[in-house]
């Protein structure tokens, strides 16, 4: 069995994928831990619409926010990635 | 025979009203022994009232004397017997006391925003007692803001919102100095306020959902060290175009008040989380753990490039255009109108002329017509 992580959404990111949350398999080149950054390509490759949102968003892993460029960081097994974007209004 | 039988009659009869006489006797002494026991307790009751006065109003002249003192440093005023009584429920708890109770007396907080978030947030700073409280906002009330917006009410639809929670907290605790400032808030006015270094408790909330972080405290980030990159016009959202629960502000609201308290008054707790409000969410809180601030962080870090404000309006890029299509309406400019909004929206507001006709001969043609349209919606 593939090896999984998974997404939970908020706000404008709920929104433009639909979803709350969801269970992704990590790709064949590799089965085990991926970057933020190709968190990012795969999150959108999953979502057209969440491209732009992704750009201002931030991400934490297992309820820890983590910086977006930080190349030290990957997501890897059973984590949980939030993404989360600023909410406006009140 | 009848005589003796009258005269037992009546000796039965004296011998009943002399048991009857004991017995009212015995009660009488009872009463009084009663009455005097009452009335020994309500003596003391009083001398107790009196004490405890007494030593509520030395302390009290204490603490004003000592205040009295201090008003020449500058520092700290005391409580008054009529704020002893009014946060009593308050000060007797532990890791806040008198000694939070005196810190947010004489603290000032500056709400920007008499709007869903504002109105509980300002309620519950002035009923907890803070002594200053700034409201800036330059909006009037409006009727639709009611459901979420309970600092207001229907008499004061029409007149400022920063009047309008001026007068309920001014009802509410006359104690309160309230400073109203009918303005906006923008890159003319805010830079001294944001290098006041002071601390920031940040709220938002759309639709079911809400977020809560203080920003510029204990050495936690700035919204420039989450958030470095300005979000695209199409993504940023308002309250009148996309939506809000009444009570989401609400329950945001209140945690603002609550944290703007514990931070005043120095309460244990943790201030350097992100708090995530979802209304529909099998768990409705979550808390993000957040970094200290970014050591290259664009404005709070060791070498900011960022050190002139930028209004948000010219920041995201957005702006109102529902005018130009009524603008097209009243000068009856022949068009296609077609309105793609959720049905939400639609079935609420949907203007004439958003449908499409289609006609033919016989209606065979316009089936195949509507078909292809109806296909072409799905498809997207």
């Amino acid at each position: 069995m593939s090896k999984e992580f998974k997404v939970l959404y908020f706000a404008s990111a709920k929104d433009a994928t639909n979803l709350s949350s969801e269970t992704i398999s990590f790709p064949s080149s590799n089965p085990s831990s991926i970057s933020l950054q190709e968190l990012t390509q795969i999150l959108k490759s999953r979502h057209k619409k969440l491209g732009k949102i992704l750009e201002h968003s931030m991400y934490a892993i297992n309820m820890k926010y983590v910086e977006i460029d930080d190349t030290s960081i990957f997501v890897k097994e059973g984590d949980e990635v939030a993404v989360i974007p600023p909410v406006s209004g009140g | 025979m009848i005589v003796s039988e009258l005269m037992e009659e009546n000796a039965k009869l004296l011998n009943r009203v002399n048991e009857l006489e004991i017995q009212l006797e015995k009660l009488k002494l009872e009463k009084n022994s009663i009455q005097d026991k009452l009335n020994k307790l309500t003596e003391l009751n009083k001398l107790n009232d009196v004490k405890e006065l007494n030593e509520l109003k030395e302390s009290n002249e204490l603490k004003e004397s000592k205040s009295d003192q201090n008003d020449d440093n500058n520092k700290e005023k005391g409580l008054t017997l009529k704020e002893y009584l009014r946060y009593g429920r308050q000060l007797i708890l532990p890791g806040f006391g008198i000694s939070g109770q005196i810190k947010i007396k004489n603290s000032s907080i500056l709400v920007v925003g008499a709007g869903g978030l504002g109105a509980p947030a300002s309620i519950y700073l002035a009923a907890a007692g803070v002594g200053t409280i700034g409201i800036i906002d330059y909006d009037d009330v409006e009727i639709s803001n009611l459901h979420r917006q309970i600092i207001h009410n229907e008499s004061r639809v029409g007149i400022s919102k920063v009047q309008s929670a001026k007068m309920t907290i001014e009802g509410l605790n006359s104690d309160c100095n309230c400073i109203a400032y009918n303005m906006v808030l923008d890159s003319s006015n805010a830079l001294d306020i944001i290098k006041s270094g002071k601390p920031l408790v940040s709220g938002s909330a759309l639709r079911m959902e809400g977020q809560l972080v203080i920003y510029n405290y204990r050495g936690g980030p700035c919204f420039r060290c989450l958030f470095p990159k300005p979000p695209p016009p199409e993504t940023v959202m308002n309250c009148s175009d996309n939506g809000v629960m009444g009570v989401v502000p609400g329950v945001i609201g209140c945690l603002q008040a609550l944290q703007a308290i514990k931070i005043i008054a120095d309460v244990n707790g943790s201030f350097n989380d992100l708090l995530l409000f979802s209304a529909t969410s099998y768990t409705i809180f979550k808390s993000i753990r957040l970094r200290p601030r970014k050591s290259n962080c664009a404005i709070c870090g060791e070498n900011p490039t960022i050190k002139t404000l930028q209004d948000y309006i010219q920041f995201c890029g957005s702006g109102p255009l529902d005018k130009t299509y009524n603008e097209i309406r009243l000068k009856k400019i022949p068009h296609i109108l077609i309105d793609v909004r959720e049905p939400v929206q639609y079935d609420i507001c949907s203007l004439p002329d958003s449908w499409i006709y289609v006609v033919c001969r016989y209606g065979n043609d316009s089936q195949l017509g509507v078909d292809i349209l109806k296909n072409i919606t799905k498809g997207e």
